[in-house]
């Protein structure tokens, strides 16, 4: 049931990556490297409307079809309205179907209301981040010029919510509407746990910086979404607040598009869809018995795709995820790293160990500006390229990264390395591939012996298991 | 390679980072990489737990237009406008990209410089105060409180206890919060009020960096209204992990 390899994305130009033309070779270009299809692996996973055969026309005409419910009369012609958006969505599948539903909310909102609807897209801590993407997808010309990518370092202003003032940014919070453009697609589980994950970017993409630590730092492993939740509850928030529009994710693409004026709502939908879509892809990595992870994607270290589930999620797969009961810290998220020594080392005994599957990681090709200390420093890290090694080492959320990671100075050098340190010749390839994942072939038969089984555990145990621990309903209807 | 130019050392760097060393102790080598400056300056010996500050930022005062948006962007402090012009301070300058992301007129580029370490030996402070700061602050010493550079509380305890008064003379001394400038933001503050330093808004710029109450401090009744959180069982594994000798 192997296939040729999904061709990836090709690199492109960014202050947070080396130029495109110093990547010299994907890692599907490897040889022995197959893929192994979402479809074949679980068949029951739904039909993508993007992609698709009518392409980026059916996110225009599914997103039109999803606002038809939602109630726009209160909003007069000469209110502000601003999309809220988030550098995440155009990562997703190239980008294309995240700006589509972005031009798409504004055409219907500006027909509806007659208001002059803004875009303001939050960064995660690469702070132009937004500027290129509005660039890229050529928003400030569809929004006439009222398109802005706003950081977490820029002005804030203070929100009262449940727990006290919260700071949150001035300028995402400046219109007298706010419309929530997101999407369900998981990311880093272990921080978030699926627990309000519609709520998140109000603590994160759309809040100063001291929230956004508040949120990784402060509130405990399975309670960051508590303070997106406090802000999104703020009397403040609510008295702006129209609407949300999302992407409904699979790991085969995008299923759906869902809207809904009560988040609470759309996040029980969305979360059920997720932990059926998602739950599958995670368990099944937790099958893999040893591997070499290849980084070859446009995106910081955790954060490059196989499957749809990122990077950061394999380094905990070794556990449930999802189970927000018997798992409450997960082997990697900012409260364990924490009690890592200078060696990579746990020093308190209590902590659950990083998946030792995961046996070493060849970095072809990602972005910077995440805080990287301690991928390198817990595992085995190669960097291919100097000019790699350098953009890390002149990044200042990466150069402990860096001093920790060995160079090679090609992808055929560091994979020659890693598979006689390793003793391994399963290599899985986070390159954001679509629709399936790219593998060695004896990982692909892994996964392939695999799925039958884990579709069983998830469908007949796990979902039922998770979707109590969030107080949610069977009876709600998953989406797709 | 490097090539002189004026007083400066200029490099391009494939065409995406435009970079010019102003490094007094290395004119007249040359150096490839942020590597060899850190090699030629520090010898070949094993750097870790330590902010090495090798990039300074720099204002082309032909495209400045004095807006002042990098002032209020700095988390250290480092750089002013006066009479409209964006002046840099090089001695509080810790390379963190902020002022250069923020730029509306991309006037402000990262250059090499004469790299210094940023970080405090916490065994040059009293140890009973460290531990004590360290505990009101709910955090083990040994912890890493910066994920972008490894910096322990411990580090942090003591450089408040030096004297750091802010999240900026924190950065300095440690390296702390100079990395992504995002994630260990609530431990350098919790330490600080640990360590009696007291919140002041501050009147013009954006740094403000405001404690938010953690969950040590979340009122019960918050807990019992959202028992999916786990929030007592969470707040008791915590203060489980710091007491741990």
């Amino acid at each position: 049931m192997t296939k040729e390899p999904i061709k990836p994305r090709p690199p492109f130009k960014t202050q947070y990556g080396i130029p495109p033309e110093s990547l010299k070779k994907r890692a599907v270009e490897l040889p022995g490297i197959v893929s192994v299809w979402i479809r074949d692996l679980f068949p029951d996973v739904p039909e993508t409307i993007y992609p698709s055969k009518e392409g980026i026309n059916l996110i225009r005409k599914e997103t039109e079809k999803s606002l038809d419910k939602i109630d726009m009369s209160m909003v007069k012609s000469k209110d502000t309205v601003d999309i809220l958006a988030y550098h995440h969505g155009f990562v997703l599948l190239g980008g294309e179907a995240y700006a589509e539903m972005i031009r798409t909310i504004k055409d219907v909102v500006e027909k509806k209301t007659g208001a002059k609807v803004r875009l303001k897209v939050g960064s995660g801590v690469r702070f132009r981040e937004p500027e290129e993407y509005i660039k890229l997808f050529k928003l400030d010309e569809y929004f006439n010029k009222k398109a802005y990518g706003v950081a977490g370092i820029d002005e804030g202003i203070m929100v009262d919510t449940e727990i006290g003032p919260i700071p949150i940014l001035k300028r995402m919070f400046d219109a007298d509407w706010i419309i929530h453009a997101m999407h369900n697609d998981p990311r880093e589980i272990h921080f978030h746990r699926q627990l309000d994950r519609a709520i998140k970017p109000f603590a994160m993409s759309y809040a100063r910086v001291e929230t956004r630590s508040a949120y990784h730092q402060s509130i405990g492993p399975r309670a960051s979404n508590f303070i997106a939740r406090a802000i999104f509850d703020s009397k403040f928030v609510q008295g702006k607040y129209f609407f949300t529009c999302g992407l409904v994710m699979s790991p085969n693409g995008i299923i759906a598009i869902d809207a809904d004026a009560n988040l609470y709502k759309l996040n029980d939908r969305l979360e059920c869809s997720s932990l059926k879509q998602y739950g599958k892809i995670i368990r099944l990595f937790g099958k893999i018995d040893g591997c070499i992870a290849v980084l070859d994607a446009p995106c910081p270290i955790g954060y490059c795709f196989a499957a749809g589930a990122i990077f950061g999620n394999l380094l905990g797969s070794n556990f449930d995820l999802f189970d927000i009961e018997d798992v409450p810290f997960p082997p990697y998220t900012f409260y364990t790293e924490a009690f890592y020594d200078e060696h990579g080392k746990p020093f308190i005994d209590m902590l659950p160990p990083i998946n030792p599957a995961l046996k070493m990681v060849v970095n072809n090709y990602s972005l910077g500006g995440f805080t990287g200390a301690f991928f390198s420093n817990a595992i085995p890290t190669i960097v291919v390229g100097k000019e790699q090694a350098e953009l890390f080492r002149r990044d200042s959320s990466m150069q402990v990264y860096m001093e920790k990671a060995l160079l090679a100075d090609s992808l055929d050098a560091a994979m020659d390395f890693a598979y006689k340190a390793t003793g391994t010749d399963k290599v899985i390839i986070f390159d954001n591939a679509t629709g399936g994942i790219n593998c060695s072939k004896s990982l692909a038969k892994l996964f392939t012996d695999k799925a039958q089984e884990i579709s069983r555990t998830v469908d007949q145990d796990l979902y039922p298991k998770w979707l109590r621990q969030r107080g949610i309903s069977e009876s709600v209807s998953s989406i797709g | 390679m490097w090539k002189k130019n004026g007083d400066f050392w200029e490099k391009k760097l494939n065409g995406v980072i435009h970079c010019e060393s102003e490094v007094s102790e290395t004119h007249g080598i040359e150096i490839e990489s942020i590597l060899e400056l850190h090699q030629k300056t520090f010898g070949r010996k094993e750097v870790c737990q330590m902010r090495i500050i090798s990039l300074l930022a720099k204002v082309d005062e032909d495209l400045c237009i004095g807006c002042k948006t990098c002032e209020f962007v700095c988390p250290t402090y480092a750089i002013e406008v006066k009479d409209k012009m964006s002046k840099v301070d090089a001695s509080r300058c810790t390379g963190c990209w902020n002022c250069e992301n923020r730029c509306p007129e991309h006037c402000i580029s990262m250059i090499g410089r004469e790299p210094f370490i940023a970080r405090v030996d916490p065994r040059e402070v009293d140890q009973d105060k460290l531990k004590a700061l360290c505990k009101k602050a709910k955090l083990h010493p040994k912890q890493s409180v910066c994920g972008c550079t490894g910096t322990k509380a411990e580090e942090v305890a003591a450089a408040i206890l030096k004297g750091a008064k802010s999240v900026g003379d924190i950065g300095l001394m440690t390296g702390a919060s100079t990395g992504c400038g995002e994630i260990c933001l609530q431990n350098c503050l919790r330490l600080l009020e640990a360590g009696g330093i007291k919140y002041k808004p501050h009147k013009k710029g954006y740094q403000n960096y405001f404690k938010i109450k953690t969950i040590f401090e979340i009122p019960e009744e918050v807990f019992k209204k959202y028992p999916k959180y786990h929030f007592e069982e969470d707040k008791k594994l915590l203060e489980k992990m710091i007491e741990i000798e």
